[in-house]
């Protein structure tokens, strides 16, 4: 849990450098976080890593390292459908940081095919971030989609396979 | 080659006549798009929005509306009415916008447009249709057709 914290800690103090579109609007119009951003990167949800192999995690690697923002979302989902447990790990800035992390809690106990359903603009919403933000939210929105993209993948695979066996012995019968 | 007479005197001033404007520029996609390329096309993009929009700030009748660029970032304050911002994100070669109205998106420079990929639409389209539902009147920011790059000039 503290090795998390510090991650998303260093995530923060290098968000000057790397989050490329901060550097003008800094220097345009210095603006606070809102509370909720602070709170999100001083009491940070979640942070920390599922085993990517494990057949009821699905994981969500979004964004570049060259843009300054890079997200990974995982969750665990039970038979039903259910995500069970979520945690993520992200670099980027503070808002970058306060949307997966708000993400993971929203998605905790909702079904997958319930997730898929939160906007961008409701996490924005939530964490008042600013127009130059607003690309943060988008991809947590967009990171949430990839994890549930990842898990129903790896449950089409193995439902094939059963499957494919049956095949077989159709064929060999 | 460029004929000169159908482009401003400052799109020649930009484009030396020396500079090929062949028929292998048109239809890039994003992949192909050479870095240098994206910047000029990208800058002349944000560039005519700047001037557009100026005149569309003078025009509304909103006390504290401005427009101001730099560093690649086009920033439209239009008072309560929220605030545009595109910028330059090289790294992908793309615009990205965020909009009071529709939130976020990026925009790939696709046969002479910029284009949001994820649903197809035109950034100037969007960026008319918008700003017309905020200010009330008709705005016109579409680039000229006679200064439309990656567009085959005969």
């Amino acid at each position: 849990m503290l090795q998390g914290l510090r991650f998303a800690a260093g995530a923060l103090r290098e968000s000057q450098a790397s989050c490329q579109l901060i550097r003008p609007a800094v220097a345009a119009a210095q603006r606070p976080y809102h509370k909720n951003v602070v709170d999100h990167y001083e009491n940070p949800r979640n942070v920390g890593s599922f085993g990517k192999n494990d057949a009821n995690v699905g994981t969500g690697l979004v964004g570049a390292p060259a843009c300054g923002d890079v997200m990974k979302l995982q969750i665990k989902v039970d038979e039903a459908g259910n995500i069970i447990d979520s945690c993520f790990k992200t670099f980027g800035c503070g808002s970058a940081i306060a949307s997966s992390s708000v993400a993971t809690e929203w998605i905790k106990g909702k079904t997958i095919e319930e997730v898929v359903t939160i906007k961008n603009s409701d996490i924005a919403k939530h964490l008042s971030l600013p127009p130059v933000k607003l690309h943060c939210s988008m991809l947590a929105e967009d990171a949430i989609k990839a994890a549930v993209k990842d898990i129903q993948a790896k449950r089409a695979a193995a439902g094939q396979a059963p499957a494919a066996v049956e095949e077989k012995m159709a064929a060999t019968a | 080659m460029i004929c000169g007479s159908a482009w401003t005197s400052w799109e020649v001033k930009r484009f030396s006549t020396s500079e090929p404007f062949t028929q292998e520029m048109t239809g890039k996609d994003r992949q192909e798009l050479e870095e240098q390329e994206f910047h000029r096309f990208a800058d002349l993009t944000l560039g005519q929005l700047l001037n557009k929009l100026e005149d569309i700030v003078e025009d509304s009748d909103i006390p504290d509306a401005d427009i101001e660029y730099g560093q690649g970032v086009l920033t439209l304050t239009l008072g309560s009415k929220g605030t545009f911002v595109l910028n330059k994100q090289s790294p992908n070669k793309q615009i990205w916008s965020s909009s009071p109205i529709s939130g976020p998106a990026r925009y790939d420079f696709m046969d002479g447009e910029w284009v949001y990929r994820r649903d197809g639409h035109n950034l100037h389209k969007r960026l008319a249709a918008e700003l017309e539902s905020v200010l009330e009147f008709e705005v016109d920011i579409e680039p000229e057709p006679h200064q439309a790059y990656g567009q085959d000039v005969t």
